[in-house]
């Protein structure tokens, strides 16, 4: 049988060659949970016991403040009772979100089944495997190793040509939404063509991240040079990458010419709610995000720092910048990246999920008829803080424009005076 | 397993924050009996006084999108209002294998919104994938479910059927 990305991960993971509709209880290689995660059968069961803990990893990310001890009792006492390695363990000061660490640490890699408690598990599908959800499911997951899938149809995404300076994975995730949402719905996405070699890999999580907003189960991209590269000094394991079968079978087969992905927002309310940058330039915004699992990344940091670049943010804006991990935070340290951010005037909070979720005890909580700009996942009223707070969600380079000029603004003029950004 | 009830027919997509609003989960409800309360509270205000036990929601394509954050409320709610499960002409992946892992039968039936109107009697056979419409007298067949996932639904979810395979006892 000729095989799609997925069909081929889940056949070797399973046991079986498997087509979409299928149901199957698949072994997982590993699953990643964070510090708000409900441990179900583990909080009631004394002798439950994790089917292996060196698969495990724990992320702190939702509550990584300083004073958020209290609140990881429970992961403590979880961690010592399951005999969880330390080195899987990623508390304050290695901690980063739970669905970048199991990559930047080489737990997740290509070919394999992963599993991530959190909504935007997908991301990890950037690295060539198949990473899904598992969300309420995962104690179960923890307890048998197997996790209960239907054989998603595929959708073949071939990427042209090359991203404008300025854009990212927010534009290209906004165009692919705004143009094929519809198609995308319910199933999963692979993408083809020589448009992903112009992607880093920060880019390409940036793009897997969309797959819960687009109602898609998870998005793979295929292996290439870059990812070889990538995961070189990380992978704690040797893995092959996985390539399609020519004669794969596909739901739909479209082409996506990065060249043609416009600068697009969305907002405010909804995620549908997508607009060209256009339409929406000068609207005061009174704080403004930069992080989350979306775009938190150190090119992400990096080209808001390019934006930056000396200048310095208007006084009537709250600029809050959360790297998406430590190993974020320490290159962009190393790099200069966060002492121009901190120098034109933001706030760099600790690693983490940041002010995405009002939960979080977000640093950045919205107060009533505030409008903030963010690179973060969802703009749902109340997501931030007050329920008449709008969000308007964008790329790194509008959030650091906007910054500036105190309204969204078109970061081109910025850029066109700056090096290239990646 | 056979589910049998009266349809509730949306014929758009039903979101998870449809099922019950956002704003329960802003408040962080999860008294399950309160959270029943709430359930299609936008969308079809008369449902909560009208539903009946076993009664099944029946939806256009991508049932259940959302963000996950509002899943959960999204099946506990109804499940606790006594709403015997979903059938859609298309699920949103990670929300139905979450409702099915919490024990809320639900389903893909293509063709579902043509077979059936409002109010009408359904009897769904999961594992022979065959649906009657009792009221107009027409059936149809769609892709039968596996037995794995019936496995999960008889035993009220996957916690409880992880805590019987693996022979577990409760903390006393």
């Amino acid at each position: 049988m000729q095989m799609t990305m997925s069909q081929k991960i889940l056949s070797a993971a399973g046991g079986r060659e498997v087509v979409p509709g299928d149901v199957i209880n698949v072994p997982v290689s590993g699953v990643a949970v964070h510090d708000s995660a409900p441990l179900g059968i583990f909080d009631k069961y004394p002798e439950a016991r994790v089917w292996d803990p060196s698969k495990v990893v724990i992320c702190y990310d939702h509550f990584s403040r300083a004073n958020m001890a209290p609140y990881h009792e429970r992961f403590r006492r979880f961690e010592r009772e399951q005999g969880i390695p330390a080195e899987n363990i990623f508390s304050p000061g290695r901690h980063g979100i739970s669905h970048q660490v199991p990559g930047e640490e080489g737990f997740c890699l290509p070919g394999t089944v992963y599993a991530v408690f959190d909504t935007q598990g997908a991301t990890l599908g950037a690295l060539n495997c198949f990473a899904f959800t598992s969300l309420f499911t995962t104690p179960s997951v923890l307890a048998l190793g197997t996790a209960l899938l239907v054989v998603p149809e595929v959708v073949d995404i071939e990427l042209t040509g090359r991203l404008a300076p300025g854009l990212t994975s927010k534009d290209l995730t906004f165009h692919l939404h705004a143009t094929l949402g519809e198609q995308l719905s319910g199933r999963s996405v692979e993408f083809s063509g020589p448009g992903i070699a112009t992607l880093s890999v920060d880019q390409r999580l940036g793009v897997a991240n969309a797959a819960n907003n687009l109602g898609v189960f998870t998005m793979i991209f295929p292996g290439d040079e870059i990812l070889g590269e990538y995961l070189r000094p990380r992978a704690r394991q040797p893995y092959e990458f996985v390539a399609p079968d020519p004669g794969a079978s596909y739901a739909a087969k479209v082409t996506v010419d990065l060249g043609e992905v416009p600068p697009l927002v969305s907002g405010p309310d909804e995620i549908e709610n997508i607009r060209a940058l256009d339409d929406v330039i000068g609207l005061p915004v009174e704080a403004a995000f930069l992080g989350s699992c979306s775009a938190g990344r150190l090119e992400d940091l990096a080209l808001a720092a390019s934006v930056l670049d000396g200048r310095t943010i208007d006084p009537s804006v709250r600029f809050v910048v959360t790297p998406i991990s430590s190993e974020v935070m320490r290159e962009a340290n190393a790099q200069g990246v966060i002492a121009a951010l901190v120098a034109a005037g933001a706030m760099v909070t600790p690693p983490g999920c940041g002010a995405c979720y009002h939960g979080n005890l977000s640093p950045l909580l919205l107060t009533d008829g505030e409008r903030c700009i963010a690179t973060s996942v969802s703009n749902a009223p109340g997501r931030m803080g007050s329920r008449s707070a709008e969000i308007y969600l964008s790329n790194p380079a509008v959030v650091a424009a906007s910054a500036i000029e105190g309204r969204i603004a078109d970061p081109r003029p910025y850029l066109s005076t700056v090096k290239k950004a990646s | 397993m056979i589910l049998k009830g009266r349809a509730w027919k949306y014929a758009q997509q039903v979101r998870a924050t449809d099922l019950v609003p956002a704003r329960y989960d802003y408040i962080k409800l999860t008294d399950w009996t309160e959270c029943s309360t709430h359930v299609l509270e936008d969308l079809d205000p008369g449902f909560r006084e009208a539903v009946r036990p076993g009664d099944l929601i029946v939806g256009g394509p991508g049932f259940g999108a959302g963000h996950a954050h509002y899943f959960q409320q999204a099946f506990e709610g109804p499940k606790w209002l006594g709403v015997g499960g979903y059938l859609a002409e298309s699920f949103d992946p990670v929300f139905l294998l979450s409702a099915v892992g919490a024990g809320m039968p639900c389903w893909t039936v293509p063709g579902i919104l043509r077979l059936v109107e409002k109010g009408d009697e359904l009897r769904a056979d999961l594992a022979t994938g065959k649906i009657e419409n009792l009221s107009a007298g027409t059936s149809a067949h769609f892709r039968a479910v596996a037995p794995e996932v019936i496995e999960v639904l008889e035993a009220g979810g996957l916690d409880p059927l992880t805590v019987r395979k693996l022979g577990l006892v409760a903390r006393a």
